[in-house]
């Protein structure tokens, strides 16, 4: 091997390490500055550390290797090659590092729409749920809550205080005092992000802004539509609140 | 803590978002196919492996085909474990078959589909069956191809047997830095084009055909293809289709999205020969297209 081969090999390896560390330092920024939750379900954070972690391990001998001039095993790929590896992967790190993401919002519904997503109770409880009292075990504080609730209690949770934070969304075929409140839930990533959406009516919408979040607080109801009960919220209180810390629930829902 | 940074507009936040976060979830499984790569290559000799296998043409496709029990990679590290068996001296119908099950015949998808379904062990058990079925008969209509149209390409070639090659950990880790290299880029540009297609491509309107017994089947495989979510979470995302679409039509998009992937689809180009590549895509297609209008049919009786 000449010289010259081996300083562009030794190069290329600290590129190599600097990349692996860039993704170190993506993770750990991520999470602190609270980011992750917008990428990543919360359920998969130790496994994303132990990535960063293990990421900065390779960077770190990677370049520690340029240096004692290791020669790599296998790697066979075109100078050209290579280039076009390095710049590609520069692009979700610069993202990561530079974006401040907002959760996935109304336009991640490809199109659907959202009245096509209310959720609504079974149409024939089950006798458990027939013969199970419908007061919940804690206030239902928020709309995983909520959704704890409805599975718990159906149709028998209605006339229940509830609050629930979520994107207003407005959409055809919904009156003018209503509109749906959306929440994405998520297994692993936002790539699988599924939309929920309960419908809200409201004595007053002209304040609510559309596409944002907003809590709603009122009571738990039921309205007969084209033969489906929707489960409603009759809200009294309609405010704007800022994204959540985490803005999407679990693969539970 | 707050950090200055680049807020970017509605769409544009989404591609964004999803784009990267479809980078980080691949990350720690790209990771596990590199290293079990690394491992294998140290520490199984070609020798050892090739006498391992079955006779049988049939025997090595049937156990390449359920080996994700053994080494349960999802699709993200399948493709880097396949190669280095390849070079190993597996046979590249085996490695085909095993790229083919591995993602979804092994413990970790099965209990999570059977979790996504609420314990319905008859979706998870259809769910094994279909694609392990599709990975046989790929895996066996791949050895009847002529051996220099059915083999890893030579771009999609990793060291083989060098027993001169340094061991250890440090060497572990140079093998799997190189691996991750030579993978990431085809991990990436599909990530891109899957955050692409699932934020400007609409499908609004295929809540429509979920009902038909071959149509619905037929709108949700291209789906699960654009969608090229991981397999230990698609079932989540199955799960939600469930009100609106037929059996079949969830199974086949369980099945087909862990075999014929946009985010792992330049991977697999870059593997395998072409004539195998289109037979992977061609025959997993109408298999299971087949095999989901079949159980549609069948449920309606």
């Amino acid at each position: 091997m000449t010289a010259s081969v081996e300083r562009r090999g030794s190069r290329a390896r600290v590129l190599r390490g600097g990349i692996l560390l860039g993704f170190a330092a993506l993770v750990a920024k991520l999470f602190a500055a609270g980011q992750m939750s917008r990428y990543m379900a919360p359920a998969l954070d130790p496994l994303t550390a132990l990535t960063g972690v293990a990421l900065g391990v390779m960077g770190a001998m990677e370049i520690a290797g340029s240096r004692r001039r290791e020669r790599g095993h296998g790697h066979s790929s075109e100078p050209f090659e290579q280039l076009l590896t390095y710049v590609l992967v520069l692009l979700p790190l610069g993202l990561g590092l530079v974006l401040i993401p907002r959760a996935l919002g109304p336009g991640a519904l490809g199109g659907e729409s959202v009245a096509r997503l209310l959720l609504a109770y079974a149409p024939d409880p089950t006798p458990s749920q027939r013969a199970r009292p419908p007061a919940p075990s804690r206030p239902v504080a928020d709309t995983a809550d909520l959704l704890r609730l409805l599975r718990e209690a159906g149709m028998a949770g209605a006339g229940q205080r509830v609050r629930a934070t979520g994107l207003a969304v407005r959409a055809g075929g919904l009156g003018a005092d209503e509109f749906a409140l959306l929440r994405y839930a998520i297994a692993h990533c936002v790539a699988d992000a599924r939309p929920l959406a309960l419908l809200v009516s409201a004595p007053d919408t002209r304040e609510v802004t559309w596409d944002r979040w907003v809590e709603v607080e009122g009571v738990l109801a039921v309205s007969e539509r084209d033969g489906t009960s929707l489960v409603t919220i009759a809200a009294d209180r309609v405010r704007p609140v800022p994204e959540p810390a985490e803005p999407y629930l679990g693969s539970a829902f | 803590m707050t950090l200055p940074g680049l807020e970017l507009p509605g769409r544009l936040n989404e591609f964004a978002v999803v784009f990267v976060s479809i980078v980080l979830q691949s990350l720690p499984f790209v990771l596990i196919g590199v290293f079990a790569s690394g491992l294998v290559q140290q520490f199984l000799s070609a020798e050892t492996l090739v006498r391992w296998l079955p006779r049988s043409r049939l025997g090595v496709v049937v156990l390449a085909s359920t080996f994700g029990f053994a080494a349960p990679v999802c699709d993200c590290g399948v493709i880097p474990l396949a190669r280095r068996f390849g070079a190993k001296g597996v046979p590249a119908y085996a490695a085909t078959a095993f790229i083919v099950g591995a993602p979804v015949v092994n413990p970790v998808v099965l209990l999570s589909t059977a979790f996504a379904f609420q314990g319905s062990w008859a979706i998870t058990g259809l769910r094994m069956g279909m694609t392990l079925s599709v990975a046989i008969a790929v895996g066996l209509a791949a050895s009847a191809l002529p051996a220099g149209r059915a083999g890893l390409v030579a771009g999609g070639e990793v060291g083989g047997e060098d027993l001169s090659a340094p061991r250890g950990l440090r060497a572990l880790v140079s093998t799997a830095t190189d691996e991750f290299f030579d993978v990431i880029f085809f991990v990436i540009l599909g990530a891109l084009f899957t955050a692409a297609a699932q934020t400007f491509v609409p499908r609004g309107d295929l809540a429509a055909l979920g009902a038909h017994p071959a149509l619905s089947v037929l709108a949700l495989m291209p789906v699960a293809t654009l969608l090229s979510i991981c397999s230990e979470a698609d079932a989540f995302v199955a799960r939600a289709f469930a009100a609106t679409f037929s059996t079949g039509a969830i199974l086949a998009f369980m099945a087909i999205g862990q075999i014929v992937d946009l985010r792992n689809g330049f991977l697999l180009f870059r593997t395998l020969r072409p004539r195998l590549t289109a037979l992977v895509v061609l025959l997993s297609y109408a298999l299971v297209f087949a095999e989901g209008w079949l159980i549609n049919t069948a449920m309606a009786r």
